[in-house]
C-alpha cells in the first residue's frame, strides 16, 4: 500500500518534469501574445514610446537595451567571459560601445531552462526598419534595423569593427537545434542626451 | 505487474527524465559565440 503511494508520486514527478521540458520553451510565445493584448509595460507599443521619447527624465541610470518588437527592455551586462550571459544581454568586451561608435555587439541566449529564460527568444520577430534603442551612460542611441541574416558559427566578420556606427545583436537559431546564429544589424539614426 | 516492478520502472523513468532535462539545458547553454 505504501509502495503504491510512492509509485503515484513518482508518476506525478515524471509527468511534471516532462511537461516542464516540453512546454517551457513555448511559454515565451504565450507571454508575448498576452503582453501585446493587455498593453503591458513590455508590449511593443509601450516600448516604442520609450524609444521615441525625447525627455531626458526617461534616461535610466544603467545601460539598457530596448527592442520593442522583441518585448525586450533589459540591462546590458558587461563581463570578461561567457558567465555574464546568465544575467541577460552581454556586450562583447572586445567590441565597441555606442559612445565610441563602430560596431557594438550584444549577444544573448535564445532559450535556456535556467535563468535567463530567453533573453533574445524573440529576436526572430524583428524586421528590417524596426527601431532599437541603447541607453548607454545616460545617453540614448537609436538604431534602425538594416539587415537580418542567418550565419554559421564561424562567421567572425559579424563582430569585426566597422566605419559606420552600428549595433549587432545575435543569438542561436533555430530554437530547438541551435546550430546557426541569427544576426540583426541596425545602423545608428540618432543620439539624445 | 507488481508494485515493486512498477516502482523500479518508474524510478528508472524519473532518472531518465532528469537526465533528459540536464542534457537539453546543457545543449541550450552551450557557447553561442561566433568563431569560438
Amino acid at each position: 500500500m505504501k509502495l503504491a503511494r510512492i509509485n503515484t508520486a513518482l508518476l506525478g514527478f515524471i509527468i511534471a518534469i516532462n511537461g516542464y521540458l516540453l512546454l517551457m520553451p513555448v511559454f515565451p510565445k504565450l507571454t508575448y501574445w498576452w503582453q501585446n493584448h493587455t498593453h503591458a509595460p513590455t508590449s511593443t507599443a509601450a516600448l516604442n514610446k520609450k524609444v521615441r521619447a525625447n525627455d531626458s527624465d526617461s534616461l535610466p541610470k544603467e545601460n539598457r537595451l530596448v527592442a520593442p518588437t522583441m518585448h525586450l527592455d533589459d540591462q546590458i551586462f558587461e563581463g570578461k567571459d561567457l558567465s555574464a550571459l546568465k544575467y541577460g544581454p552581454w556586450r562583447l568586451p572586445y567590441t565597441s560601445t555606442p559612445d565610441k561608435g563602430g560596431n557594438t555587439v550584444i549577444v544573448g541566449h535564445r532559450y535556456t531552462y535556467t535563468n535567463p529564460r530567453g533573453t533574445f527568444y524573440s529576436l526572430d520577430r524583428v524586421h528590417v526598419g524596426d527601431q532599437i534603442a541603447v541607453f548607454w551612460q545616460h545617453k540614448k542611441y537609436v538604431y534602425r534595423v538594416h539587415e537580418i541574416r542567418t550565419v554559421t558559427p564561424d562567421a567572425v566578420n559579424v563582430e569585426a569593427p566597422t566605419a559606420d556606427n552600428r549595433l549587432t545583436l545575435y543569438t542561436c537559431t533555430p530554437l530547438w537545434l541551435p546550430k546557426d546564429r541569427l544576426v540583426v544589424i541596425a545602423l545608428q539614426e540618432s543620439s539624445y542626451e | 505487474m507488481s508494485e515493486r516492478t512498477r516502482f523500479l520502472l518508474l524510478s528508472s523513468l524519473l532518472l531518465l527524465s532528469l537526465a533528459l532535462l540536464y542534457v537539453a539545458n546543457t545543449a541550450l547553454n552551450h557557447s553561442i559565440l561566433i568563431g569560438r
